[in-house]
């Protein structure tokens, strides 16, 4: 069976990729090399340069499912039914009193075309990203969704990227690092999974990320535990949220400038000397027992 | 004047930046705040100190179809309009249904019904707060947690109010991490960017996939690269500076501050102490105002 463990936060900034890098080197070299990542963080992904970056691409697979409207001008008699009709603010008046299309806001779902009355709407197919799928410097396989700028369906390009990673045979575990926040790409990355570990910083700003994780955690039913990054940062607040959220907060990370030189040199802590180890294998022995 | 202030990574300190140079314009004129991170807004712990005051609160819906079965004749166009897919019919037990989950909210299905059996409700998709910072004005959106259409939330704030924030004469929007269609639009739409990153290779990776959103959509109002920790590893820090270097002159580098990181802790902004940190913000305003 396989098992996959999602890692996200309310917040962004807090550790996701820190987390979520280490646990899979920790998983591929001393647990079960059957192991994948999934870079869900579609807009910003950066879980394969977190263990080296690639050295071999297995695939590079685009994704064309999102539509964007065309109005043709030749045909449109102004009639306005589809500015009136769109729910997304994607069409504007401009100044010739001519509909125009505001692709970033396009959901492409045809509403305008079925209210025009000269059919002068049509739809192209534009590219929604690229699912990367390959090898990094310390040995992980990891498949990236990587969002075209500018695109929109995140949600789907993280499905699509979870289900190559599923292909793997005899696969054993997955770990996805998910985009900040709560919407949809995260709960993309969320629903289905058997564990979800939220990472959380002590300020109120990233303990409000966390706790509005946990209620979309309790939505969706999947269990989580809690990791208090940086800790050490203000001691009063993490006491507070391990006294608040109990016994799901699984471990403690303290500040360390070790850190930010492994992600300097690109080198997982789970690959060096740093007295930060120790920390992340008890957590990570915690977690893979549960 | 429209200050936008983006960074591909969460976490690199777009609020810190935001609620600064807010408060430094606010003294010369009329300035809002938009808190466009609807996932996880930020701003009223950034501005703890200024006592906030919340004068409204508006709740932003998504069109919800439902069904009245029996006006359906079970004709199947709505089933096959919908662009999510979210319409089930099963035609033995006549009975026909709506994926909550999977409606876009678009509407289609209404349109195409000839027997009127699709009715409008609506769903609660977050809020919106209107509220007052001392002198300064804010907008802050907020996704439901549970629901996942974000773009819904921030769309809203960003179309919905701009007869509002128009008035100011300084509107700082906050948006929120990555580089997808949301961003797009806020950058789109403001005079001037603030880009925000932090000398970390992760941070260097998100900054290079906003810049290729700027210049691949011709993005070029006026820019300025905030570097921030930039102590962390100067070489990267360097390396971020070439780079912007090419679309701009303003680079502003600031390096960690434990006064900094506490002011964002306790929700009182660095210039409204005497400290030597709040230079950084000066400059930043300055170069705005230049």
């Amino acid at each position: 069976m396989i098992r996959e463990i999602a890692v996200a936060s309310g917040k962004g900034g807090t550790g996701k990729t820190f987390i979520a890098s280490n646990l899979l080197y920790y998983i591929s070299k001393y647990v079960d090399e059957k192991c994948v990542g999934v870079d869900a963080d579609a807009e910003a992904p950066d879980l394969a340069l977190a263990l080296g970056d690639y050295v071999e691409i297995y695939s590079r697979d685009d994704v064309y499912e999102s539509k964007k409207a065309v109005i043709d001008y030749e045909k449109c008699n102004l009639c306005l039914n589809c500015y009136n009709t769109c729910r997304f603010y994607a069409i504007n008046i401009d100044s010739q009193g001519r509909p125009t299309i505001v692709e970033e806001y396009c959901e492409g779902c045809g509403a305008c075309s079925l209210v025009c009355t000269s059919d002068a709407i049509n739809y192209r197919v534009v590219k929604t990203g690229t699912v990367i799928f390959g090898k990094t410097r310390h040995g992980q396989k990891v498949v990236t969704a990587d969002l075209e700028v500018s695109g929109r369906n995140t949600g789907h390009l993280v499905y699509i990227a979870r289900e190559k990673a599923k292909s793997i045979p005899e696969l054993k575990y997955v770990i996805i690092d998910s985009a900040p926040g709560i919407g949809c790409p995260v709960i993309s990355s969320i629903v289905g999974s058997n564990l979800l570990i939220i990472c959380v910083e002590p300020t109120e700003q990233s303990y409000n990320g966390c706790r509005r994780l946990i209620q979309v955690a309790q939505i969706l039913k999947v269990d989580y535990r809690v990791i208090i990054n940086k800790y050490d940062m203000n001691i009063e607040m993490s006491n507070r949220i391990e006294k608040e959220i109990g016994n799901n907060v699984i471990g403690r990370i303290p500040y360390s400038r070790d850190i930010v030189k492994s992600y300097a040199d690109m080198i997982p802590i789970m690959a060096t000397n740093s007295k930060i180890r120790k920390d992340l294998e008890e957590i990570f022995e915690e977690i893979l027992k549960l | 004047m429209i200050i936008a202030v983006a960074g591909g990574k969460g976490g690199v300190g777009k609020t810190i930046i935001a609620s600064n140079i807010a408060i430094l314009l606010s003294r010369i004129g009329k300035t809002m705040i938009i808190d466009a991170d609807v996932d996880n807004p930020c701003i009223e712990n950034t501005l703890k100190v200024l006592n906030i005051q919340v004068l409204k609160i508006e709740e932003v819906y998504r069109f919800k179809p439902r069904i009245i079965i029996e006006k359906c004749d079970l004709c199947k166009k709505c089933v096959d309009t919908c662009p999510e897919n979210a319409i089930v019919i099963i035609p033995q037990m006549r009975n026909i249904f709506i994926i909550d989950t999977l409606c876009a909210g678009c509407g289609c299905c209404k349109l195409v019904c000839d027997r009127e059996a699709i009715v409008e409700d609506r769903e609660i998709e977050g809020t919106v707060k209107i509220c007052k910072a001392g002198t300064i004005d804010l907008i802050v959106g907020e996704l439901k947690p549970g629901e996942k259409r974000s773009y819904i939330v921030m769309t809203k704030i960003i179309e919905g109010y701009r007869d509002l924030y128009r008035n100011y004469d300084y509107t700082i929007i906050d948006a929120p991490p990555g580089t997808g269609a949301g961003v797009f639009s806020i950058l789109k739409n403001s005079d001037i960017h603030i880009i925000v990153t932090e000398a970390t290779r992760l941070g260097f990776s998100d900054f290079m996939k906003i810049m290729k959103l700027k210049i691949s959509k011709n993005l070029n109002q006026k820019t300025i690269v905030v570097i921030n920790k930039y102590d962390l590893n100067v070489e990267i820090s360097r390396e971020i500076e070439n780079e912007a270097r090419k679309i701009t002159n303003y680079v502003v580098r600031i390096p960690y501050s434990d006064n900094i990181a506490r002011s964002y802790m306790i929700g009182k902004p660095i210039v409204l102490e005497d400290l030597p940190e709040k230079k950084y913000f000066e400059d930043i305003t300055k170069i705005i105002l230049s």
